[in-house]
């Protein structure tokens, strides 16, 4: 399956954007995970330190080293879900529709889709020392739709990806309203 | 006092290993059903994928020369009688 028919992309459409959270936003969780990382090491130095008579029991040195071994290995699990996460989550932008895609843990996913033609208002925000540093910050974008709020977090450039959806909206309306004057049989 | 041989140990383990590898197979799943199968996301997964089993061999090294027929026995401290 491409992204393309997970969409189910109309002929008439193109991906104009495919935006994920900026990159600087995994920084923390890079940051966690080398501690974690450091933690059974940092226990068993300290069990050295306190009590190194442990090393002479084997059958304890067994199940702490698979005690260990599945802490490693939940740590493994838990970061790929988090990158795999961080990966589906989507903002696509198609000359014809908006859609975000949030992928929430490993057995909930929302896609939300609103066309661009009920756009009514986007405004972006950049508030933060890191967002002002690197760029990113938030979209609220106001729709005619359903849904009447899109909220889109922590996105590179914000300023220029709301203006570009501004064109394309008004793009939008204008083939809708081409075609509400002159349908097509 | 529990007595158990040294590979009820391992019975625990093999549970997580797969439960590990289902949630692994798991998000491939999603990444192939969004059609999110990029370079970055192989990377990503071979990179984690890797890493697991670098821990599973590691740990299969570690304990290798474990004698797994060998009982191991857990001892409870008991309400002493002469306390009540």
């Amino acid at each position: 399956m491409t992204l393309s028919s997970f969409i189910n992309k109309k002929l008439y459409e193109k991906i104009v954007y495919k935006v994920r959270r900026h990159p600087i936003t995994l920084f923390p969780a890079i940051i966690s995970l080398f501690i974690l990382l450091a933690i059974p090491p940092a226990v068993f130095l300290l069990m050295m330190a306190t009590t190194p008579s442990f090393l002479n029991n084997s059958k304890l040195v067994t199940f702490l080293t698979l005690l260990a071994s599945t802490y490693y290995l939940s740590v493994g699990l838990f970061y790929y879900t988090y990158f795999v996460n961080y990966y589906i989550d989507l903002l696509v932008v198609t000359n014809d529709r908006l859609l975000v895609i949030k992928q929430q843990g490993i057995f909930a996913r929302t896609i939300s889709e609103l066309d661009l033609y009920k756009i009514q208002d986007i405004t972006s925000s950049i508030k933060g020392f890191f967002p002002t540093m690197f760029n990113y910050g938030n979209l609220l974008v106001q729709t005619a739709g359903e849904i009447q709020k899109f909220d889109i977090k922590k996105v590179p450039e914000p300023e220029r990806l709301r203006q570009r959806i501004l064109e394309l909206a008004e793009e939008d309306r204008k083939f809708h309203q081409a075609n509400a004057l002159h349908p097509v049989a | 006092m529990i007595t158990f041989p040294s590979y009820f140990f391992l019975l625990p383990y093999a549970l997580v290993l797969a439960v590990i590898l289902f949630f692994y197979l798991v998000n491939i799943g999603h990444l192939f059903q969004t059609g999110l199968t990029t370079f970055a996301s192989f990377l990503l997964t071979a990179f984690f994928l890797t890493y697991s089993v670098i821990v599973v061999n590691i740990t299969w090294n570690a304990i290798s020369s474990t004698d797994w027929q060998e009982p191991a026995t857990i001892q409870f401290s008991g309400i002493n009688q002469e306390s009540i």
